[in-house]
């Protein structure tokens, strides 16, 4: 059963996914999807609500580009502050899960 | 690079562009969807309805979707009106760096302006706009004028506090006047009031150390004394309190100190409040046997402080009514007097010469900014000109204009803000220049330049940023386009911008022109109140003059002293001749006297109105400078008390009543009908103390009866030395006071001063105007003539290609000249032309304050048009000269 991403940690995959290569948002989907393999359950439309969002905070900026099968996309790419957002942000996370790991991985006799 | 980007980068974020944005991201979204999922070989139909799913009704996502993004771009937009405002400022200052010449030009322009009127309104707000310091609620108080007396008597008084109670509280003061303080050495003069003890309640004033003094005080007298004469004196030390004090012969203990700037209800600095019960022992006119209290006499001021819901008017006229009834039970000559309640806000109360000349002073100074203003446009706008391409290339690649008004308003903004800053030096050191020259005498507590003056300051530098971007930046949106980028041709026909700076040019050249007029207008007053013949040679007549009550206290010996006295001053090195004399001019004694005379009528106005006594000792009229023009001068043999009584009439007299010009030999009595006949024996010219009172013909101080002092009265209390000194008065003035102190230790130190010094002040007004419209004056000439140099200078460049055509085709070097010249000469003439004009319809204003000079006088205006005219043109020749030395084949090769 895949579980539903939390708004508030989608924004960090996405500048994950954005610090590989700029893209645009059917690709982002595309390439969370895939590293998910399935144990993530995405909304199509809660991936550009954070785009948004990311870019209303100068973490992300977007222009208008062209695919390589022609067609007109809009592509977002990772500022400065975005690479920085990313750093911080995923230290936290990873420091986070490690912390609720070692709790849950402590034997307890019952 | 990134600052490049940014500025360059179009920002369109209309609603209209988020929708298409939305919808072309949404279909694009769905499109790869489908095409990633055909690819992997589902259906066209599945792969569709798949896409759908997994994104959303397409309908209800769009409208969460825009609002995200509607959210995005108001997030965007604050930043980046932030970033450009700070990205232009950088832009600004880079620019600024880079002609450091016209930033200084800029800035010293402006901060010329603002530091001149951050001046004006450091001592406007001083004089106006400040109630008398710590008074409580000094908007319901009042001082109380009469009319046509202007002060009142003390059972006026009496009856007024009665019976004005409970609608008014009420208290009194008298004159300030100078009284001796300490003994010998350590003596001062100090300015004195005398007040009752409601006096300091009614104000609300609270004392620093000590208390005040109250109505039992009879006693053991007490006063109060002032924070700069606690500081100057007592070194501020709060055991003062209960120390003794002698003042003029009395002695009386402090008992307490006044907050500092405290002056009761005025502005002039006062020492010393004392009980008014004492002032009968302590004024110089006093004595025991003067009827202070009597209704005859009036010389009080009340203050008035009425309660919250009584009208000024209303209470003028129940004060006039008590007044009058006042009068008519004590049956004084007041039955008629009116009272007029003067508020003690300086905003409210009438204006004094001082605030007169400072309220033009603030306007002249206006103008002074708004010729800075000018100019300083002036050189934006031939920046802007400078810039065009620059300009030219940011409208090529998309930038707003608004964006472009926004950088010019940033270099605005720096420049008034450095102008700003050099302003409050300017400032500092014109209010030290203003304190001396419009201000002395008044007190300031603190500084000139505060908080206020400061502000002031930085709402004035903002406004004159915003004053000085609009030319430009409209200029800047009008009329550049890209044709700037190609160059146009010919170059340098920008017809907007020659207009606007032409027009800049002839406002500069007519404020400038004012403000000469004004220049020269207080400059003639000031020379014909000089001329005014006074009939003295104040320059070189010094007074002494002793404390009265020591006078009266010596009794007999007075003339002793006197003696001793004038033979100790007479040795003094300077002194070139000594008299006595009482009721000297410049002195506070007009020793008033009827007169009669055999076969004129009691009824002929001159002998109606009566004449002043000046009772002296030879050699008076050298001394004073005063010329006998008829007749002879008092000698000391005949003229002996037991001599014939003589007299000699000042010529207003001798004109009024004997107009025949026969007045020697003939008789004067002094008093009634029944006095001795006096013969009268010389005629001196007529004398007058004050410039305001010009004709003598109508000055009632003019009539004067000189006697021998031999023959007078003896009004010992009114009685002086005066001296006669040479070149050097100031020195010679120390000398004679170290003199009468050496011979005369034991009496308090006697004032020592130089007639000039009472007649001086009231040369004020026109000395200031003259030397601050000076000032103002020249500071505008010569950004003027900055102005139209750097316009002509420009106009010449502009045309560089024109006028290498011109000589190329054989113009000489005098054509071209005068084809330049002309330009600049016809924008001042213009300039001159409105001031002219102006300076007629202004002139009612300014009459007022001027001396026998008509604010229309055309010798004045004649030679401010030449003036300006001369450096105008002389300004527009620098350029035209230097346009001569080009040579026309670099400039017309530059195209």
């Amino acid at each position: 059963m895949a579980q539903p991403i939390l708004p508030g940690n989608l924004e960090i995959l996405v500048l994950k996914a954005l610090a590989a290569a700029p893209m645009h948002g059917y690709a982002i989907t595309d390439w969370l999807e895939q590293r998910a393999q399935g144990k993530l359950a995405l909304a199509d439309s809660a991936l550009y609500q954070a785009l948004y969002r990311l870019e209303g905070r100068r973490l992300v900026k977007a222009t208008w580009g062209v695919t390589d099968n022609n067609r007109r996309a809009k592509i977002y790419q990772l500022t400065e502050k975005g690479r920085a957002e990313l750093r911080t942000e995923s230290a936290k996370w990873n420091e986070y899960a490690a912390a609720i790991g070692a709790i849950l991985s402590t034997r307890v006799s019952s | 690079m990134l600052i490049l980007r940014r500025l360059f980068r179009v920002h369109e974020r209309t609603p209209a562009r988020r929708r298409d944005d939305v919808d072309a991201e949404i279909a694009f979204h769905l499109q790869a969807r489908i095409d990633a999922l055909v690819a992997r070989g589902w259906s066209l139909e599945d792969a569709a309805a798949e896409a759908v799913t997994r994104f959303g009704d397409p309908a209800v996502q769009r409208t969460v979707l825009l609002a995200e993004a509607e959210q995005r771009d108001r997030q965007l937009d604050t930043v980046d009106r932030f970033d450009s405002v700070v990205v232009e400022a950088r832009l600004a200052l880079r620019r600024l760096q880079r002609a450091p010449l016209f930033a200084l030009g800029v800035v010293a322009t402006l901060a010329l302006g603002i530091g001149a009127n951050a001046t004006m309104f450091a001592v406007l707000d001083r004089l106006f706009l400040r109630p008398p310091p710590h008074v409580a609620s000094p908007e319901r108080v009042y001082t109380l004028i009469g009319e046509p007396r202007h002060q009142i008597s003390f059972p006026a008084f009496m009856d007024l506090r009665e019976r004005l109670a409970p609608s008014a509280s009420i208290a009194v003061q008298t004159m300030a006047w100078p009284l001796p303080i300490g003994r010998g050495d350590d003596g001062q003069s100090a300015k004195a009031i005398f007040v009752d003890d409601q006096y300091f309640r009614l104000l609300g004033v609270q004392p620093v150390v000590g208390r005040f003094f109250t109505a039992d005080d009879a006693a053991a007298p007490e006063v109060v004394i002032g924070y700069a004469l606690w500081q100057r004196a007592f070194d501020g030390d709060p055991a003062v309190v209960g120390r003794e004090l002698l003042v003029s012969s009395t002695h009386v203990r402090i008992a307490g100190v006044l907050p500092d700037g405290f002056n009761g209800v005025g502005d002039h600095p006062i020492d010393l409040w004392i009980p008014i019960t004492l002032a009968a022992g302590l004024l110089p006119g006093g004595g025991a046997a003067w009827q202070w209290r009597t209704a005859d006499n009036a010389w009080l001021t009340p203050i008035v402080r009425i309660t919250n819901d009584t009208r000024a008017q209303a209470m003028q006229a129940r004060v006039t009514s008590i007044l009058q009834t006042s009068a008519r039970e004590r049956a004084t000559r007041d039955t008629a007097a009116t009272a007029e309640l003067r508020s003690i806000l300086p905003q409210r109360a009438g204006l004094t010469p001082e605030a007169r000349i400072a309220s033009l002073l603030g306007a002249v100074s206006l103008l002074v900014l708004l010729i800075a203003c000018a100019n300083a446009t002036n050189l934006m706008l031939a920046r802007v000109l400078q810039l065009e391409r620059e300009i030219g290339i940011r409208i090529a690649l998309g930038i707003s204009r608004r964006r472009l008004a926004l950088g010019l308003l940033a270099e605005s903004s720096i420049l008034a803000a450095l102008g700003g800053v050099a302003a409050v030096v300017i400032a500092i050191a014109g209010t030290a220049v203003m304190r001396n020259v419009l201000l002395d005498g008044l007190t300031w507590a603190g500084r000139l330049v505060d908080r206020r003056t400061v502000a002031f300051i930085a709402i004035a530098s903002a406004l004159v940023a915003l004053i000085t971007a609009i030319a430009p930046s409209w200029f800047a949106l009008r009329r550049i386009d890209l044709t700037s980028l190609v160059g146009r041709a010919p170059r340098g026909d920008v017809g907007g911008h020659h207009h606007m700076i032409s027009a800049l040019v002839v406002a500069q050249a007519g404020f400038s022109a004012l403000l000469l007029i004004g220049t020269l207008l207080f400059v003639q007053s000031l020379t014909r109140v000089r001329d005014v013949p006074l009939g003295i040679d104040a320059a070189h007549a010094v007074a002494v003059t002793l404390d009265g009550r020591t006078l009266r206290s010596l009794g007999p010996r007075a003339n002793e002293l006197f003696d001793e006295l004038r033979t100790s001053v007479a040795r003094v090195p300077g002194v070139e001749s000594v008299a006595l004399v009482e009721g000297a001019p410049f002195s506070k004694w007009f020793l008033a006297t009827g007169i009669a005379v055999p076969g004129r009528a009691s009824t002929l106005p001159a002998i109606a109105q009566g004449a002043f006594i000046r009772a002296v000792t030879s050699p008076y009229f050298t001394t004073m400078g005063t010329r006998v023009i008829q007749g002879r001068v008092f000698g000391n043999s005949e003229d002996r008390a037991d001599g014939e009584l003589v007299a000699i009439v000042s010529a207003s007299i001798a004109r009024s009543i004997w107009p025949a010009g026969d007045a020697i030999g003939r008789c004067i009595r002094l008093g009634t009908d029944s006095m001795p006949c006096r013969r009268i024996v010389g005629v001196a010219e007529d004398t007058r103390e004050s410039v305001a009172r010009v004709s003598a013909s109508d000055d009632p101080y003019a009539a004067i009866v000189y006697v021998p002092l031999s023959q007078g009265r003896h009004t010992v209390g009114a009685r002086m030395l005066v001296a006669r000194v040479g070149s050097s008065a100031n020195a010679t003035i120390a000398s004679i006071r170290r003199a009468v102190h050496a011979a005369e230790p034991t009496i308090p130190l006697p004032e020592v001063w130089l007639m000039e010094a009472h007649h001086d002040p009231e040369l004020r007004p026109w000395r200031i105007g003259a030397t601050m419209f000076g000032i103002f004056g020249g500071v505008a000439l010569l950004l003027s003539a900055l102005g139209v140099y750097s316009v002509i200078g420009q106009s010449t460049a502009r045309r560089a290609r024109e006028l290498g055509v011109r000589m190329a085709l054989g113009a000489r070097a005098a054509d071209i000249v005068w084809l330049v010249g002309v330009q600049g000469a016809t924008l001042v003439a213009i300039g001159l032309g409105i001031a002219t004009l102006s300076a007629i319809v202004l002139a009612p204003l300014v009459q007022p304050l001027l001396f026998e000079t008509s604010a229309r006088s055309p010798v004045v205006y004649a030679s401010v048009v030449a003036v300006v005219l001369v450096v105008g043109v002389t300004a527009s020749l620098v350029p035209a000269v230097r346009a001569t030395r080009l040579s026309p084949i670099s400039v017309i090769r530059s195209d």
